[in-house]
């Protein structure tokens, strides 16, 4: 049974407020005051907001005339509008007054003097644009000030709403349990499941995915579980965040739809789990852009697959004679790394990217096309642009005509990677450049899949890290705590990391 | 130099820091480094526990309790560093008058 809570279409695109209200707050939304709480709340955003990424992009101003407004001009125009009026601190926090013009900062006391003298008590935060109540000492928020801020944001959620431009919400359905909220759930094996269950899992934890699931971008399929692999992830996310059940889950519904859409899943024999990733993806990819054809008309597909993990690799090859080099770049979802075969006793991950981004030396001789020269050529692969989450496969299984081997070396792998020896240092076009100078190219590990057995027969199990920064280990329906150093001390067969945010 | 001399060459610096990018720069970099070396990870610890033990934490006395904690166990290492990274940015902008004084 359904009911319908009223709420526009205007409301319903955006999430609730991150904050609850206060009477403070409360109070001055009802009094005379709140249209100039209003109107100077969204020129606050605009401030606050001004630089902020959208997309992963830098947001582009244009004057009046159409020309691109430089960047370090809106630094500048920025810095200006976020200073402190008192002694002029512009870099650590400071706060709009809500209800006048006034900026102060939290460090040397001026937002707090201010409120004290004039009764004003709320400040926006200039880097985030929350509004923060000095009475309370707490972040504050109210529904429709959020409206303003997401829409300057660009935030938006995918509303289920009927035909009305109601939205709709099944009656007697309240928030999550702090429990449900988690997401901690197991499944359970239904014979040799274990690739897919470690896979799903680095998925239900993956927080992009989550957030686009949980968001309700998948609400309005027309296909049904039997077919939709999508539909079966949607249902997973449903039932492990929506439900405080911690008995093992059993992925029948994925499964048979797995069957179905690709014959060679079936029966009971052992999966690659890697293979199984790229499939799953690949099918998430597929239903996102048939329900949302307008992502995919572009060069770059901004489908949740892609926007999630879609990066791009430049290899250059160039002439030992004339040094005269050429790239190519081709796009990548993850990095398959050859295990690093080193003399001293440790192997880690950084050698293993050395190695694959090292120059390599081509066999063929051919005819420079620059120098017109029988050559050499050398080739190196970098990294060009890095996805929000960064994945990889160590090469642990060789595969040969007569037969197959798996090596079982460690792989030591940092739980912070520094990527930026790994990427094209000049980028030529000034706007990417900005870009990259502009976030960070530190990642933290969340997830690692894990193989153990031999080539033949093994089992899969993986450990995420949570929210709260603790590492849990999923062995099929099993779930348990585990430390740092059992972490690392892990045989990783696959890896995730997610950037750091800056 | 007087009180207001100190003051303006503040906010000069401040601004040079700002608009030519160098304080983006620089925060991102001390960032990566609190990172790597997992102080962003205890910091986030330690706030999870004072939220989940007390029944009504609000952000000023979370950042009360936080704050002189995490100025401690930042390492000398990476306080140097960024220490360095500014005095050479100092030394390029900073007019030649004042640095004797």
């Amino acid at each position: 049974m359904t009911s319908t809570v009223k709420k526009t279409l205007e409301e319903a695109k955006f999430s609730p407020p991150v904050f609850d209200s206060c009477p403070h707050l409360k109070q001055i939304l009802t009094s005379n005051a709140k249209d100039t709480v209003y109107r100077n709340y969204g020129l606050a955003v605009n401030v606050a907001l001004a630089l902020k990424l959208r997309n992963g992009n830098v947001p582009l101003y244009k004057t009046s005339d159409g020309s691109k407004v430089e960047y370090k001009k809106l630094l500048r125009l920025r810095n200006k509008a976020v200073r402190c009026r008192e002694c002029l601190e512009s870099l650590s926090c400071t706060y709009f007054c809500l209800q006048c013009s006034h900026v102060g900062c939290w460090k040397n006391g001026h937002a707090l003097a201010h409120t004290k003298s004039t009764g004003h008590v709320f400040g926006i935060d200039s880097q985030t644009g929350y509004i923060y109540c000095f009475r309370c000492g707490d972040y504050v928020g109210d529904q429709r000030l959020e409206l303003i801020r997401q829409s300057k944001q660009g935030e938006r959620t995918e509303p289920v709403m009927d035909n009305l431009g109601t939205e709709t919400i099944i009656d007697g359905s309240r928030p999550p349990s702090l429990k449900a909220s988690t997401g901690l759930r197991g499944f359970i094996n239904m014979g040799a499941t274990c690739f897919m269950s470690s896979i799903v899992q680095t998925i239900v934890h993956n927080p992009f995915v989550r957030d686009y699931f949980l968001s309700g971008y998948h609400a309005k399929c027309p296909k049904k579980m039997d077919t939709c692999i999508t539909c079966c992830i949607d249902e997973i996310f449903k039932v492990f965040y929506g439900t405080d059940e911690t008995k093992g889950y059993g992925p029948t519904a994925l499964l048979t739809a797995a069957w179905r859409v690709k014959n060679s899943l079936a029966g009971y024999s052992e999966q690659d789990a890697h293979e199984f990733w790229q499939f799953l993806l690949d099918e998430i990819h597929k239903s996102d852009t048939e329900l949302h054809p307008e992502l995919d008309d572009t060069s770059t597909c901004r489908c949740i697959t892609h926007k999630t993990f879609a990066g791009q690799l430049q290899s250059t090859v160039t002439c030992e004679k004339c040094l005269h080099s050429k790239n190519t770049v081709d796009p990548m979802l993850d990095l398959s790394l050859e295990i690093a075969k080193i003399s001293k006793n440790k192997v880690t991950l950084n050698d293993c990217l050395d190695l694959f981004t090292s120059k390599e030396k081509l066999d063929s001789m051919t005819i420079c096309s620059h120098c017109k020269r029988e050559t050499t050529r050398t080739k190196q692969l970098l990294v060009r642009k890095l996805p929000p989450i960064l994945a990889f496969q160590l090469k642990r299984f060789e595969h040969s005509a007569s037969s197959s081997t798996k090596i079982e070396t460690h792989v030591g792998f940092p739980l912070f990677l520094d990527m930026e020896p790994y990427t094209v240092s000049d980028i030529l076009d000034s706007n990417e450049k900005e870009r990259t100078s502009w976030g960070l190219m530190t990642y933290q590990l969340f997830a690692i899949v894990i193989h153990i057995g031999s080539v033949n027969t093994g089992h899969y199990i993986c450990i995420i890290k949570n929210r709260d920064g603790n590492w849990f280990k999923f062995d099929d329906s099993k779930i348990t705590l585990v430390s740092q150093e059992y972490v690392s001390k892990s045989n990783a067969y696959l890896l995730y990391y997610i950037l750091c945010q800056a | 130099m007087t009180n207001s001399d100190v003051q303006h060459l503040k906010q000069q610096i401040q601004d040079v820091l700002v608009e030519s990018g160098k304080y983006d720069e620089l925060s991102n970099f001390l960032r990566s480094k609190l990172y790597q070396v997992g102080w962003t990870d205890e910091i986030n610890r330690m706030t999870q526990s004072i939220v989940t033990n007390e029944a009504k934490p609000t952000f000023s006395n979370v950042i009360e309790r936080i704050e002189p904690k995490a100025m401690d166990i930042v390492p000398e290492h990476i306080k140097t560093e960024i220490l360095a990274k500014i005095e050479e940015f100092l030394k390029d902008v900073v007019p030649k008058e004042y640095k004797s004084t």
